[in-house]
């Protein structure tokens, strides 16, 4: 049901390496779950119909609950890469 | 006196109160406990250094006429839950060397009331199994059996507290990882309400089933430990307005089983167990009928369809970039591919890759948008049952703990542990899972779990009948 290739196809898509020793393992696997959860189908409704949804966006207003720099040493402290308090990524273009 | 003879929260308040032992001598006596059996159990993955001094705290708060339910009380915390400044790994090499840099707003509550914080507890990875045995740093044995698993994923809470290694623990539930390790290991655990404990600063798996719950040793100790983690939190829009009516304490109750559903795929033993469990409730005037509820056999098809949706989404933030693991790879795309590679264990993969396959262009209207029907349908089924019914009960595994390695190899069968668990978080119930019985396996009594779910909000429900099958009321 499912093949190495769309494994591969799903490891690129969730930009996850996925060693190529695993990759007939997880087809296997994924396959046997896949099966078992289309058994969904005998509840889901013909029609594709679903609920109104129970639903609704709950809002807050938008303060700031923090002094400023509370957090930062912190949260700079688990950058892997930093400069200062900046945080450094590879080269974007 | 020592900790070691202390069974309860509220036996160990009552001391604490009277003066008859100190916060000190209390968390000096789980210290000892853990030193001596965790070697064997490693139901922690890190035990505090400054457990000594925050109990020190309690005791000068205690001695200063303070009161509270939790001045003092030792507990463990399951590591997917944010402690500031400690370790929080959810027992994973992605977050290995990750410090908290917030309270989750449970964590703070327990601070706040004077609890000592004993350790983190180990879990499958990212709470995602049903034995410890996906943590990346190795599996918690089941204190009835070291040969066993303790169940999971809040499988180091579970042993931790039937190892008498903490008076209670707070654990997190997704589709059993409260209910499941409690019954494995003889404890209570308690899946609360959908929203009903904020999840701000718990790390999200499955954002529309996840809650945080307390494993203790008594009912009673279930509900002192959920009255002090429960309550609406503005950092959580998903939690449950503290105004909304809850169900009270009724004189009679009715409680539903729904037989054909037990009648496959459940061990002779265990079911005979729920059996005494049930004529224990009808002794004590619960009366007990048989219900019907055709869709929740497949619940679990519904879940492992829901759950892994959420978990590609929630768990696409570990990227390697802001915090975590960081592997350098050629460019920067390839950095996340080599980061979420080597820090993700073999099942997160899994799930990851099954979660972005179900919610693929494509796939999405057979796999996601059938399974949220497949919800709503649960769901009402469900409600209409509750309209005859106070509670359904179930047994909470079909089976008692499993050995370490049996069912690694096969994901789907470590599925199916879920059977009976994962209902509740698909419907947002509460659900209370209490030790009722042994079965024996290897010539060893492994101890099995009732399950009681009720309506929303229904806690109560679950505390009183809970109590009647633990002799507690």
């Amino acid at each position: 049901m499912i093949s190495r290739t769309d494994v591969e196809k799903l490891a690129e898509l969730s930009l996850i390496a996925v060693p190529d020793s695993e990759l007939d393992d997880v087809a296997k696997e994924m396959g046997a779950i896949l099966e078992y959860v289309a058994d969904v189908n005998k509840l889901a409704g013909e029609e594709g119909e679903r609920e109104k949804p129970v639903l609704r966006n709950v809002m807050r207003d938008d303060v700031v609950t923090n002094t400023p720099g509370e957090y930062t040493k912190d949260i700079v402290a688990q950058f892997p890469d930093k400069e200062g308090d900046a945080l450094r990524v590879k080269k974007i273009l | 006196m020592a900790g070691s003879d202390v069974t309860s929260i509220q036996e160990a308040r009552a001391l604490l109160d009277t003066g008859k032992i100190s916060a000190t001598e209390l968390a000096q006596g789980y210290l000892d406990r853990i030193k001596e059996k965790d070697g064997t159990i490693h139901a922690y993955l890190e035990v505090f250094d400054d457990v000594m001094k925050q109990a020190k705290d309690a005791d000068k708060r205690l001695a200063s006429g303070e009161k509270g339910a939790f001045l003092g009380i030792p507990l463990a915390i399951k590591d997917n839950i944010l402690i500031q400044g400690r370790t929080a790994s959810a027992a994973s090499r992605m977050l290995e060397n990750y410090t908290a840099t917030y309270d989750s707003t449970a964590a703070a509550k327990l601070k706040e009331s004077g609890a000592v914080l004993l350790g983190r507890t180990n879990m499958d990875e990212f709470a995602m199994g049903s034995s410890t045995e996906t943590s990346a740093f190795g599996a918690t044995k089941n204190p009835h059996d070291t040969e066993r698993v303790p169940g999971g994923s809040s499988g180091g809470s579970a042993a931790a507290v039937a190892g008498d290694m903490a008076l209670a623990a707070l654990g997190s539930d997704t589709g059993g990882s409260i209910r499941q390790p409690a019954a494995l290991c003889g404890v209570v655990g308690l899946k609360p309400t959908y929203g009903s404990v904020s999840r701000h600063g718990l790390m999200a798996m499955g954002s529309s089933l996840d809650v945080i719950g307390p494993l203790t040793r008594t009912v009673a100790d279930a509900e002192t430990l959920f009255s002090a983690v429960r309550g609406h939190d503005r950092m959580d829009a998903t939690s449950v307005p503290d105004d909304r009516e809850r169900i009270t304490r009724k004189a009679k109750y009715t409680v539903g089983v729904p037989r054909a559903f037990l009648e496959k795929g459940v061990d002779k033993d265990l079911l005979e167990e729920f059996e005494r469990g049930l004529d224990t409730l009808t002794a004590h005037g619960v009366h007990v009928q048989d219900i019907k509820l055709s869709t929740i056999e497949h619940a679990l098809a519904t879940y492992y369809i829901i759950m892994p949706a959420e978990v590609s989404a929630n768990l696409a933030r570990f990227d390697g970039v802001r915090y975590g693991l960081h592997v350098d790879g050629r460019d920067r795309k390839d950095d996340y591919r080599e980061s979420r590679g080597a820090g993700f264990g073999r099942e997160v993969r899994r799930r990851i890759l099954l979660g972005t396959y179900v919610l693929s262009s494509g796939y999405y209207d057979a796999y996601y948008g059938k399974a949220m029907q497949a919800r709503d349908r649960i769901r009402r089924d469900v409600r209409t049952a509750f309209e005859s019914v106070d509670a359904i009960a179930m047994p909470t595994t079909p089976a008692p703990a499993f050995k370490i390695g049996e069912k690694t190899s096969d994901p789907l069968s470590m599925y199916l542990e879920d059977i009976f668990t994962v209902s509740a978080n698909i419907i947002g119930i509460p659900a209370l899972s209490v030790p009722y019985g042994t079965v024996t396996r290897d010539s060893k009594e492994l101890p099995v779990g009732f399950q009681l779910l009720a309506p929303e909000l229904g806690e109560e429900t679950l505390f009183t009948l809970g109590k009647k099958l633990t002799a507690e009321g």
